[in-house]
């Protein structure tokens, strides 16, 4: 008996130490459970650029999270992108607020930042911000340019080609965007050998039907270790781009290397 | 007739593993009618659990404890290539609870407990002990096999949470204690990137869950069908831990690509 009662004890202890180590790794080593905000209601924002922002994308403020962002749409008139939230109703934001796309870290995800304002009534279900602050692209910040990245294959496209200088890291199916959502992708590459060109043949959905004929293509990456992406920037001419057309302007993709050497050799000559 | 003779030992030696799949599915149906038998002696299952689960938490506690250290080890040392040694608890994290815990400790727990209990009912079996007790009028299915297995298939994911847990204090050390990182940033980046659901329920726990059924019927299917010999009991043993290995190691793949998988 004495024996039996040293095991259930040892047993008991196996199974005590088990649990506790179960507390530890659900409490100390990971995140049990997440975001619920309980009571909720839906705001808009429209953004000019909304790159590298996801579904289920954290909405804090003061950098505690508050909500999350549920979609975005592009809205073809405006060539705006418009993300949905939703907000814990506990939560009151002034009417003249600013949403503001944030990067935790350098490499980490991107989330958006409330700002509040000052306004005495508050932001209601529904309603549409209209202060915004874009995303920051590491090439806005180096050539002040936009775009997004993912894989997507329109139904109904048409078709518009570009020549690069240099399209370095460029590849078949690389997305097309236009204020960071995604619009078409790479259909082709080709080298043109008369002038030492790479054509880019690019494949458009063709709801997205509103380019104007001046819009320029450039080549950009979504962050400094990503793929390279397509940007389209709209110009301003009534005259549409169609079916077969060239882009006018376009801006080829910055090599690291190269930028660096610039660099180097300016610092040599000031010297 | 040699090709002819040749291909028909092929086909028999097929007929054969077939036949030893089908014994072991029907031993299984038949060692289940018995679950019944769990609740009416309970210190028959304890006794399995602490055979089982406490005599191997020796192996199991020493040996996370080295796979954390290792762990945190060469993630500090690739990641601070990347300039990313802030992630080495996530990396080490993540890799243990998706995959190493729960195979690290059912491979340990196939050759530690596993052969133990297939030693265990072979030699009963060749003693005669079994047929013994059938003579009494006890069904040994009941009396010895099915605590065994219960004990057995208990035990495994106790062990792999236990496993798991002792890794992390074991990267911990490595970690903050001898490669300098922040101790703060080490928990946080884990509750920052692990999720429980994903990691500790379905990584941990179902998957050891599953080992540890396959173990344990393995094992106990082993002791059971063994010849009564000496010989037979040490083939019975070795076969035991190969096959637990790899049905483990198989299993593993099927839930790593349900769970994890696109």
């Amino acid at each position: 008996m004495q024996k039996n009662r040293w095991i259930s004890v040892t047993v008991g202890l196996f199974v005590a130490l088990a649990i506790a180590g179960l507390f530890f790794l659900g409490f100390r080593a990971s995140r049990l459970g997440g975001f619920s905000p309980g009571e909720i209601y839906h705001l808009h924002a429209r953004f000019g650029d909304v790159s590298g922002l996801d579904k289920q994308a954290t909405v804090s403020l003061s950098g505690v999270q508050i909500g999350r962002v549920i979609g975005f749409v592009l809205d073809p008139k405006t060539a705006e992108a418009v993300v949905s939230m939703e907000i814990s109703k506990k939560v009151f934001l002034p009417g003249d607020s600013t949403a503001q796309i944030f990067t935790a870290g350098l490499l980490g995800k991107k989330y958006i930042g409330i700002i509040p304002g000052v306004k005495k009534t508050a932001l209601q279900e529904g309603d549409t911000m209209t202060r915004t602050g874009d995303a920051m692209v590491l090439e806005k910040m180096l050539k002040q340019f936009s775009g997004a990245q993912g894989s997507y294959y329109p139904n109904v496209a048409y078709d518009l080609s570009a020549r690069f200088d240099n399209i370095s890291g460029l590849s078949v199916n690389a997305p097309v965007t236009l204020s960071g959502v995604q619009i078409g992708r790479v259909k082709s590459i080709t080298l043109d050998q008369e002038a030492y060109q790479a054509v880019v043949g690019l494949e458009i959905a063709s709801q997205y039907d509103r380019l104007p004929r001046d819009s320029s293509a450039d080549i950009l990456s979504s962050s400094i270790l990503g793929g390279k992406y397509i940007g389209i920037s709209p110009g301003g001419e009534t005259a549409m781009l169609a079916d077969g057309d060239v882009f006018q302007y376009t801006s080829s993709s910055i090599v690291l290397e190269k930028l660096i050497s610039r660099f180097v050799t300016n610092m040599g000559n000031g010297k | 007739m040699a090709p002819f003779d040749a291909l028909s030992r092929l086909g028999e030696r097929q007929i054969r593993r077939l036949e030893a799949l089908a014994a072991f599915v029907i031993f299984l149906c038949r060692l289940l009618r018995f679950v019944g038998a769990l609740g009416r002696r309970p210190m028959l299952s304890i006794r399995a659990l602490y055979q089982a689960g406490v005599l191997s938490l020796p192996i199991i506690v020493v040996s996370a404890g080295f796979i954390g250290m290792v762990l945190a080890l060469q993630a500090f040392v690739n990641m601070s290539r990347f300039g990313a040694e802030q992630s080495t608890s996530m990396m080490v994290a993540l890799a243990l609870m998706r995959e190493l815990g729960a195979v690290v400790t059912a491979l340990l727990f196939a050759g530690r407990a596993g052969s133990a209990i297939t030693a265990e009912i072979g030699l009963m079996n060749a003693t005669e002990q079994l047929s013994a007790m059938e003579i009494m009028g006890i069904e040994p299915l009941a009396q010895i096999g099915m605590p065994r297995f219960f004990g057995a298939l208990l035990a495994l994911p106790l062990l792999a949470v236990v496993f798991v847990a002792v890794a992390m204090l074991g990267a911990y050390f490595v970690g903050v204690a001898h490669l300098g990182l922040d101790a703060g940033g080490f928990w946080s980046q884990l509750q920052h990137g692990v999720g429980f659901y994903d990691n500790v329920f379905l990584g941990v726990l179902v998957k050891s869950f599953v080992f540890g059924s396959l173990c344990a019927a393995i094992s106990v299917f082993q002791g059971f069908v063994c010849v009564p010999t000496a010989q037979g009991i040490a083939q019975a043993t070795t076969r035991t831990v190969v096959l637990s290995s790899l049905a483990v190691l198989g299993a593993d793949f099927l839930l790593t690509s349900v769970m994890f998988g696109m």
